[in-house]
């Protein structure tokens, strides 16, 4: 767990993971985390986050893999994701956001075909500057 | 097949692949591999009854009315000893009737998960109702049926 983020550009819940210390990094971790895992060896962490009611049928996805990882990791867990989360309930809106400064994140977001929603702009700080996060989602239509 | 009563080692037997609420919970076979497994919380309190298969999986009566004899069956069993389901779906209902004297057992049995209809049949359980849109289950709410056992002595 420690290790991932010992990578540079693992942004999971924070822009700066390599300099994070051990208390830091388990506090973003929580008990709502999830490893990954890719030819039984640890491949990255996903966590999702309900909004809105008991069921709001909305979550923000937090989803990052390793360095290495190559794009088809990152497409094959979004949809197990989606497909465990649909398994059991329903779904209508999936978020992920991504800092501008995270072009892994950006490529895969936009890959996926995710719709690109906008940008709040300045709201987190990155290697001396401020950037923006960029809002991506999939909505799924109701069934009733 | 032996039904006893559930200790601490037993917990492995409480979770697996099946549809939660189910009254014969056989393992699925398309289980999504990052979805969290079904599971019941160890017996605690006298408002459900839990015994557990060693090696197959556990019976539950939950909702149970000591006043008109009746409780809904909920049944577990563990993928590898999906070949003994129709061993543990009959020693459940004989349990019920037997052991806890209820006149009326029923549970929910959903379609959409294919579950062969004469292990229910064989147990001495029909089918009494179709209720639709009762459960979610893989992308869409899916209709359940009510099975239910009467003693009838």
């Amino acid at each position: 767990m420690l290790a991932f983020f010992s990578e540079p550009d693992f942004f999971f819940r924070t822009a700066e993971p390599d300099t994070r210390s051990e208390w830091e990094i388990r506090k973003l971790v929580g008990a709502d985390t999830r490893l990954l895992l890719a030819d039984d060896e640890p491949a990255g962490l996903y966590a999702l986050e309900g909004f809105g009611g008991e069921h709001g049928c909305h979550y923000q996805l937090h989803l990052r893999l390793r360095a290495a990882a190559p794009n088809a990791w990152w497409h094959s867990a979004f949809e197990e994701i989606v497909r465990a989360l649909t398994w059991k309930k329903e779904l209508v809106r999936l978020a992920v956001q991504v800092g501008e400064f995270d072009g892994r994140g950006l490529a895969f977001a936009r890959s996926l075909g995710l719709t690109e929603e906008g940008t709040l702009a300045s709201v987190v700080r990155h290697g001396g500057q401020r950037y923006g996060y960029v809002f991506f989602a999939r909505i799924w239509a109701l069934t009733s | 097949m032996m039904l006893r009563g559930y200790r601490a080692g037993d917990l492995e037997l409480l979770s697996g692949t099946w549809l939660s609420g189910e009254l014969l919970g056989l393992p699925l076979p398309n289980w999504p591999v990052l979805a969290e497994p079904a599971t019941v919380g160890p017996p605690s309190d006298e408002t459900s009854e839990l015994c557990v298969a060693p090696g197959t999986g556990f019976v539950r009566y939950c909702d149970v009315d000591w006043v008109h004899r009746r409780a809904r069956l909920e049944i577990g069993v563990r993928r590898e000893a999906a070949d003994s389901a129709e061993l543990l779906i009959s020693a459940a209902v004989a349990y019920g009737f037997r052991t806890l004297s209820l006149r009326r057992v029923y549970g929910w049995v959903t379609p959409a998960t294919h579950p062969p209809p004469y292990l229910c049949e064989r147990a001495g359980l029909q089918r009494e109702a179709t209720i639709p849109s009762a459960v979610w289950f893989d992308g869409r709410p899916v209709p359940r049926e009510i099975w239910a056992a009467v003693r009838r002595d």
